[in-house]
């Protein structure tokens, strides 16, 4: 929080850039080597849309982690909203409720889910600060799964030849023209969503408040912070954010939905939040970060799976290696600067002579 | 053998821009306590770590018994006997004494510890230290002055001969402080010489026998505990006359601003009325643990009371209570422990001071800098808080400012009445005496404060009226001037007796 040269306060930042400058590099060589191109940017946007998935989810994360908690039933979370708007839709039709009014209202009630499903969270962690918030959303996320199950068994809602899911089909596929590149709505969305939050964290006073509390939550709450009622808010908030991600996962899965799908997807989520300068700490980060580093991961799937020809699941060992490399940086950093402290000292009592006792 | 069990000639310590240490001369008796005081960054630790090998000095010599010695590391220091504790006792608080004791160096039978002996030896040495429990008592079970009483007697069983206390009494209370002296001197009567750090003049004169000053790098001097007074110790500290330390004021009490009646909470206290008017200083005293800092915490409703009505200006204020909503009532709250409650020590000194008024701190919807900026800036100056600029952050700060920032984020939501728990601890002389000239301006503005404080002089000579706390019971409250420091200690350990309250319905069906 302490005003320093913009390299300085945004480095962790530069170093995303400098990742993603030399990822792309590295794929522009392999890719000019193989004689073709099928690695260049508007392809690259083209292909995007599948790992923006879970970039909404890593900005309601990125809010959660920023105030030194964490929330694995974020997957779990979305699952259980697409879940309750499949079976209310279907229930509410063949209720004879026409097609569009009960899809609006499916919707509603897919983002009131995940709301409420963070507000659980949140309620659960604030009440019970003894519970740590890992336990606790590792514990909702078997419940909220165990309730899409309840919901669904291993049936799968399909609503393929729907008119009105056909809007989410649409919402996931769409893309827009701009010059020579089109860039897929999924992407838009985000990029308007991180805006938002951008704006919120960096700019306003609920942002001052979050990073207070990842900070020092004691300390904030004597300072006035509504911390409970604050942190609480920030569940349900991470909770929406989750019924977004699902809402575009129906329509990526073809206006499906499914008990047993986006799981491991809060993973994502968290390695996304974390790799954009979120530490589980608390207290810091900025959402510019969290836009790179989706960027990011969609760049090293994309490359190493077009590219070299990695399968999806194999190219998670990379992404593995990357995440652990980019979180030890800074320790790297502060140990080689203490050696070279220590050796400083060392040469100091070297410098002083000495007798013996 | 030679007069002086150590000697320290002409000791020079330079770090990177700063002289820590500049010709710094010190020497110690076998079987004397010498104390060394000085305000935060006089070189007094810088010293200690000199003696105990953990700095190497760019001058000087350090002479053991009439040798010449080099302290090239702490285990050398230790072998030599020097032993420091400190503060709080860095023990193993799941382990037992008798382990921590012998931690690293237990007696052994082959490759197994010997507890029945190492058990038998650690009671021996805290023994003729003077302790009260057992060698097998875990450590968690013991209070802070037994705990340093275990730190004691791990320097004694690796043969201490220069015991170090680096403010032992800072988080003890009365009590406890008095049985740490009675083990200090059992010490020295023993032939042990301890150095003694501290900030308190009680412990220095309760103890000493001889007292050396530090001031900006520079040892002023070192004078017979009965040749000086406290008023000389300070003026050497500071280098100037403070003036008036406890600077006088002629109260003009107002109404009531705030009024506590009855409150209790299990466990915790019991009954607890007290009140505070605009212009008047209330100082409320007791024993450390006696219950003061919950009875805050429930006020602001960090903790939950089980009974009790909070007045403030004559209204009661009904529903659940918020540290929010009684700021925005006019509450301020100095935390007893400002690192963990008061600061966000890696934020800047103009982020912690905008932080409980965050949301005025606003162009439209967004934060406004320039407001932030403005605020802590008068701040800074009006508190003359010492620091290069408002983005300083607080762990680059002494105890002192510190404890300015905190009250600068009081003083900036405009709070009418202060909470100040224990405002001057860890502080040093100069900063204490203007937190005191501060507090008078306050109430000479009409704002009420209500100061919780451990250390006698503060609460005597600041006070217009004192309550004393015992085991969460108020037993005495009176006008300052009417009491005596034996009072007040009477009341602290008196638990027998309980103030009743009058609540105002009661005061009418008595007069009836």
């Amino acid at each position: 929080m302490k005003r320093k040269s913009p390299l300085k306060a945004y480095s962790w930042e530069f170093m995303l850039v400098g990742l993603l400058v030399v990822l792309w590099i590295i794929f522009e060589i392999k890719d000019s080597s193989r004689g073709r191109d099928v690695f260049n940017f508007a392809r690259m946007m083209s292909g995007m849309s599948v790992y923006m998935l879970y970039s909404f989810m890593a900005l309601g994360m990125a809010l959660i982690l920023g105030m030194g908690d964490i929330d694995i039933s974020v997957g779990a979370s979305a699952t259980l909203s697409a879940a309750v708007m499949g079976v209310l839709y279907r229930s509410m039709t063949s209720g004879g409720m026409a097609n569009g009014p009960a899809f609006a209202i499916a919707i509603l009630a897919c983002l009131a889910t995940g709301c409420l499903c963070g507000f659980l969270n949140g309620f659960l962690i604030t009440r019970f600060r003894e519970l740590f918030p890992m336990i606790v959303t590792l514990g909702t996320m078997l419940f909220f799964r165990g309730f899409c199950y309840l919901f669904l068994g291993g049936e799968t809602l399909k609503f393929e030849n729907d008119a009105t899911w056909a809007l989410l089909k649409k919402l996931y596929n769409g893309s827009i023209e701009i010059g020579s590149v089109s860039f897929p709505t999924i992407i838009l969305w985000f990029l308007g969503f991180a805006a938002v939050f951008y704006i919120f964290l960096h700019k306003m006073s609920g942002g001052r408040k979050l990073f207070a509390i990842g900070e020092n939550r004691i300390s904030s709450r004597c300072s006035g912070v509504n911390v409970d009622r604050f942190e609480l808010l920030m569940f349900v908030v991470c909770g929406f954010m989750a019924a977004v991600s699902a809402l575009f996962y129906i329509g990526c899965a073809s206006a499906t939905v499914r008990a047993d799908a986006m799981q491991g997807y809060e993973m994502y989520a968290i390695a996304v939040a974390v790799l954009g300068g979120f530490s589980t700490s608390g207290g810091k980060g900025n959402i510019i970060g969290v836009v790179l580093s989706v960027l990011i991961f969609g760049v090293m799937k994309k490359g190493l799976g077009t590219l070299f020809g990695f399968s999806d699941s194999t190219v998670n060992l990379a992404v593995g290696i990357v995440l652990i490399l980019a979180s030890l940086l800074p320790n790297i950093v502060q140990y080689i600067s203490h050696k070279k402290q220590l050796k400083k000292q060392q040469t100091d009592i070297q410098a002083f002579p000495s007798g013996k006792p | 053998m030679a007069e002086h069990l150590l000697e320290m000639n002409h000791i020079t310590k330079v770090f990177p821009g700063t002289k820590a240490l500049d010709n710094v001369s010190f020497n110690l008796k076998a079987g004397e306590i010498h104390a060394i005081i000085g305000e935060n960054g006089a070189g007094k630790s810088t010293f200690i770590q000199v003696l105990t090998g953990v700095f190497q000095p760019d001058g000087g010599e350090i002479i053991l018994d009439g040798k010449k010695v080099v302290m090239s590391n702490p285990v050398v220091a230790e072998k030599h006997g020097i032993s420091a504790i400190y503060q709080h006792p860095a023990s193993y608080p799941d382990l037992s004494v008798a382990e921590n004791i012998y931690i690293g160096h237990e007696f052994k039978t082959g490759p197994f510890v010997n507890w029945a002996k190492t058990n038998r030896e650690a009671q021996k040495t805290l023994d003729s230290a003077g302790a009260n429990f057992q060698a097998t008592a875990p450590v968690s079970s013991l209070s802070v002055a037994q705990q340093q009483l275990v730190e004691i007697a791990k320097a004694l069983s690796q043969n201490a001969r220069i015991l170090i206390m680096d403010e032992p009494t800072a988080a003890l209370s009365r009590r406890e402080s008095e049985e740490l002296y009675e083990i200090a001197k059992n010490l020295r009567d023993k032939g042990v010489a301890i150095i003694l750090i501290s900030h308190r003049f009680e412990d220095i004169f309760g103890l000493a026998d001889r007292v050396t000053v530090f001031r900006d790098a520079h040892s002023i001097g070192t004078w017979d505990i009965h040749e000086v007074d406290e008023p000389t110790l300070v003026r050497h500290m500071v280098g100037h006359e403070i003036g008036d330390y406890f600077p006088a004021r002629e109260p003009k009490i107002g109404k009531e601003v705030l009024r506590i009646e009855n409150m209790s909470r299990e466990g915790y206290f019991r009954n607890v009325c007290l009140n505070v008017h605009a212009g008047e200083i209330v100082g409320v005293t007791g024993l450390v643990g006696a219950g003061r800092t919950e009875v805050i915490e429930a006020l602001f409703g960090v903790t939950g009371a089980d009974s009790g009505k909070v007045f403030i200006d004559g209204k009661e204020i009904t529903g659940k209570r918020s540290p929010r909503r009684m700021m925005d009532l006019g509450l301020g709250w100095l935390p007893e422990d400002r690192a963990r409650q008061g600061l966000h020590l890696r934020w800047g000194i103009k982020q912690n001071i905008s932080l409980p008024i965050i949301d005025e701190c606003r162009n439209g919807l967004f934060i406004a800098d320039e407001k932030e900026r403005a605020i802590s800036e008068e701040m800074k100056d009006l508190l003359s808080i010492k620091a290069p600029s408002v983005e300083t952050t607080p762990n680059e700060l002494s105890g002192g400012n510190q404890q300015k920032v905190v009250i600068g984020k009081l003083l900036a939501a405009k709070s009418k009445i202060l909470i100040l728990d224990e405002p001057t601890k860890g502080v040093d002389v100069g900063s204490k005496a203007q937190i005191y000239r501060l507090m008078n301006d306050l109430v000479s503005q009409g704002k009420g404060i209500l100061m919780i404080s451990s250390e006698m002089p503060e609460v005597m000579n600041m006070s217009d009226r004192i309550y004393v706390v015992c085991e969460g019971r108020i037993t005495m409250e009176a006008p300052a001037k009417q009491l005596s420091q034996e009072d007040i200690l009477k009341a602290a350990m008196n638990t027998d007796s309980e103030r009743r309250c009058e609540s105002e319905s009661e005061k009418k069906s008595a007069d009836s």
